[in-house]
């Protein structure tokens, strides 16, 4: 029963886990180029309506996660316009792309599907589980590991891309020399517009998967803000593990452990609900002073100065 | 000869400032062409238009003889130009091979192939006699040896055409002396390089022509053989020069600064000073001649509140202000011009008159009922650009709008004027032009005798000598002799300064 408990446990904290994991891995392309990409809740947002909108309607879901992605990379080349191109505040434009997907959804949510709050249909399909050859007899390694999506499987997955592509390939330590220093980069022929603007729209590509998935996959439906600051979230997981993309995978993780854990408790304890909806601010915040206490160790004990 | 570099009627203007007007320029194949002139007299701006970094409104370029339009950075190494910047574009997190080879890295299939980029930076290291370690981190590196990278970041790229962007102006004398022999070996080896510099003796040593701007004019290219340097501060001033500032033995009186056996450790964690002892007193200025890194850094970041000491003590007019913030340090009456001012001393997006009130803006001088006398303190700065001569400065705009020196105009006259008692002053006339260097002089001479303690560091000899009442070595974190000006001799410093005892004439260390 207890064993049946945490194993239980862990597939939650996957489930819970993976739309943190695609949005990390988008914002830490844009992280690494130096751009603070806080508009990924809006990619992600678009992207979910956009998923159960074309499942609903076509009833396939390779086209659902394709129009996800698509207008999740839409609305990442606005972003990416308002502040490379038109030099916006990233602040202002990160707040228009998010008031614009916010506004959007819901015009579009009463407009195309004629709900005001949530949209839920029996006509939407549902991914099949994937079942993993080789271990699928294995009693414990079955029940973690078989059984999830195909998005969960490959939020996992680019992990190791995203972090390989990071350190051993050219484009990564271009943008990495973009997002450190762009006079730099710029000085030796390298188009800097370009490679920020790559980055965004690759945290579109990831943010789309993201937001597919809390629509079509994590639940069957669409609500309003669905995304409930995930990408902000994940933002904070890439600070706080100060771009590393192994450590953020893993404190995106953890995040997922807390909030998984908080809803067991909600439901075996009885603890109120809102104070467990709470829970991954509050994780976020103390992971935030965390980073905070240690910038200001290193200011002291290292020096600023180089 | 026949020319490699060819620029016709280039025309810049920034607003309604020409930075460029009219401007003719050409350089040699093989040949050293240094170019010289005052502060904002626009030789970045020319060299910026050649690389691609800006373009011109008007004017043409050929290269060897070939009508380019060079639209961007990317063109012009193309085309076989490279440049070090005055302010050095490196990543400092990236390793030295990753810098150099940065946009035009080795590896096939989009993969990055590090070892290769470690060989090959090697091997170049070594074909120009240009020792490194290419897998160091950029940032851990001294910057003579960050313009190496810079150097050979051009190498890489096989540039014929070499832009130098006053590449001495924070060298130590040795490493000026390396870099000479490095630009005679590339010009040896059929290579153009052009030489940004306001140190007329470089002019004389190394290059074969010079050209003179002013104000945003051409205003002549000679032969450097057949002119001297006083003739060519002449044509960049348009007056006289002062090269040696006049002033009266001095009347040092009470102990303004000391420091007790001072023990710092450096970034690396090694101890960057070893138990230094020294004193500052009212009326005197009190030279520090040593080779860079050899803990003057870490010492004046002690004095200026920037980091923490191990052992010893600091104290100020008596009391101890160890441990002092760098406010705390300001309060009890210090001024200090850093050397790499552009890092520690200017916010170079923020306006030039609040540039010229940080670490001032509480003072009740330039507060009114809680806020900001804003008029008062852009008045204040007003007066400030006429009295340093800031050229091409509107109060209101951005410091990094200002040339290169004029940037360390903004900072020196900052520091002069807030009636501080202590001067530390470190690297005072760094990428500054000779004009203003005989200013600065001149007001260093007199604030000590107005009664200021100055404690100046310096890595050029000629300035230590020029302004010290007393002057001290420094070497491997210890205070290896002090000697008095009048009876100093640059020999006998140069010999502490490498560490050699005056007695014994053994190496320490
Ligand atoms: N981006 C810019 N915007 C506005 N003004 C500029 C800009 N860049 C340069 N200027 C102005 O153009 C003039 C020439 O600047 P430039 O940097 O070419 O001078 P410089 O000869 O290199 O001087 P220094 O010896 O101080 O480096 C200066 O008055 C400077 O203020
Ligand atoms: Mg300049």
């Amino acid at each position: 029963m207890n064993e049946i408990l945490n194993l239980g446990l862990i597939t939650a904290i996957i489930r819970v886990s993976t739309p943190l994991v695609f949005a990390a891995l988008g914002g830490l392309l844009t992280f690494k180029a130096g751009i603070l990409n806080i508009a990924m809740d809006g990619f992600m947002l678009v992207a979910a309506f956009l998923g159960i909108l074309t499942a609903y309607f076509t009833g396939n879901l390779a086209w659902a996660v394709f129009a996800a992605v698509l207008g999740s990379v839409i609305m990442a080349i606005l972003f990416g316009y308002f502040n490379l191109k038109f030099k916006a505040d990233i602040f202002i434009a990160g707040i228009a792309v998010g008031m614009l997907a916010s506004g959007l959804t819901a015009v579009l949510l009463q407009g195309a599907l004629g709900q005001t709050g949530v949209f839920a249909s029996s006509k939407i399909p549902r991914f099949s589980q994937i079942q993993i050859p080789f271990i699928d007899g294995i009693p414990i390694l079955s029940q973690l590991f078989s059984g999830y999506s195909i998005l969960v499987y490959l939020a996992f997955l680019f992990t190791p891309v995203v972090s390989l592509a990071m350190s051993r390939t050219k484009w990564g330590l271009r943008v990495r020399a973009v997002g450190e220093n762009p006079d730099s980069a710029a000085s030796v022929g390298i188009d800097v517009f370009k490679i920020k603007m790559e980055t965004v729209i690759l945290s579109g590509f990831f943010c789309g998967l993201g937001g597919a998935y809390l629509s079509l996959d994590y639940v069957s439906l669409f609500s309003r803000d669905m995304t409930a600051d995930r990408g902000l979230i994940a933002l904070a997981a890439i600070f706080f593990a100060q771009g590393n993309p192994v450590t953020t995978i893993a404190v995106t993780v953890l995040f997922g452990i807390a909030q998984a854990l908080a809803v067991r408790l909600q439901q075996s304890v009885g603890i109120a609900p809102q104070i467990v909806q709470v829970i991954p601010y509050f994780v976020t915040m103390i992971a935030l002073i965390a980073v905070g206490f240690q910038t200001v160790h290193h200011r002291k004990y290292q020096q600023v100065i180089e | 000869m026949v020319n490699s570099v060819e620029m016709r009627g280039i025309v810049k203007k920034f607003g309604t400032l020409a930075a460029n007007n009219n401007v003719d320029f050409s350089a040699g194949k093989g040949e050293v062409h240094a170019l010289v002139g005052e502060n904002g007299a626009g030789k970045t701006t020319l060299m910026n238009i050649l690389y691609g970094v800006i373009a011109p409104d008007e004017g043409s370029i050929q290269i060897d003889d070939r009508k380019v339009h060079i639209g961007n950075p990317a063109v012009a190494i193309g085309l076989g130009i490279g440049m070090v910047h005055q302010h050095f574009k490196l990543v400092p997190s990236l390793s030295v091979a990753e810098n150099i080879v940065l946009g035009s890295e080795p590896g096939s299939r989009g993969f990055f192939d590090r070892l290769a980029a470690m060989r090959q930076v090697a091997e170049l290291a070594d074909r120009f006699a240009l020792a490194i370690d290419p897998m160091a981190t950029v940032q851990d590196l001294p910057v003579g040896l960050q313009q190496r990278v810079e150097i050979l970041k051009m190498l890489y790229r096989e540039a014929k055409i070499l832009i130098l962007d006053e590449p001495t102006a924070v060298l130590t004398p040795q490493e000026t002396e390396e870099l000479f022999r490095t630009v005679r070996n590339l010009t040896s080896d059929g290579k153009t390089v052009i030489f940004i510099t306001h140190k007329l003796n470089e002019v004389m040593k190394v290059s074969d022509r010079v050209s003179v701007m002013r104000a945003g004019r051409m205003v002549a290219t000679l032969n450097t053989s057949e002119i001297s340097a006083a003739q060519l501060a002449e044509k960049m001033v348009g007056r006289s020069v002062l090269f040696q500032v006049q002033k009266q033995p001095s009347e040092p009186k009470e102990v303004l600064l000391e420091v007790k056996d001072l023990r710092v450790m450096s970034n690396r964690g090694l101890e960057a000073v070893r138990g230094v002892s020294l004193q500052v007193r009212a009326g005197e200025i009190v030279g520090l001649a040593g080779v860079q890194g050899n803990g003057q850094d870490e010492l004046v970041e002690v004095l200026a509140g920037l980091r923490r000491s191990t052992a010893g003590d600091v104290l100020l007019r008596g009391s101890s202000s160890k441990d002092f913030n760098p406010r705390q340090v300001r309060e009890a009456g210090v001024a200090y011009i850093p050397s790499d001012r552009i890092k520690v001393g200017l916010s170079l997006d923020a306006a030039i008159w609040e540039n010229m009130l940080l670490g001032y803006h509480a003072t009740r001088e330039f507060n009114r009922g809680g806020l900001l006398d804003v008029g008062k303190a852009t008045s204040f700065a007003r007066e400030l650009i006429s009295r340093f001569d800031i050229r091409g400065a509107q109060v209101g705009a951005p410091v990094k709008s200002l040339s290169g020196g004029n940037q360390q105009k903004v900072v020196l006259a900052r520091e002069f004027s807030h009636g501080r008692r202590v001067i530390i002053a470190d690297q005072p006339s760094r990428g500054v032009d000779i004009g203003a260097i005989e200013f600065i002089h001149k007001q260093l001479v007199a604030m000590r005798d107005r009664g200021c303690g100055v404690f100046l560091i310096s890595a050029d000899l000629d300035e230590i000598f020029s302004l010290s009442d007393r002057i001290l070595v420094i070497f491997h974190g210890e205070i290896m002799g002090e000697l008095a000006a009048r009876d100093a001799t640059v020999e006998e410093v140069g010999r502490l300064m490498a560490g050699v005892n005056r007695r014994g004439g053994d190496v320490i260390g």
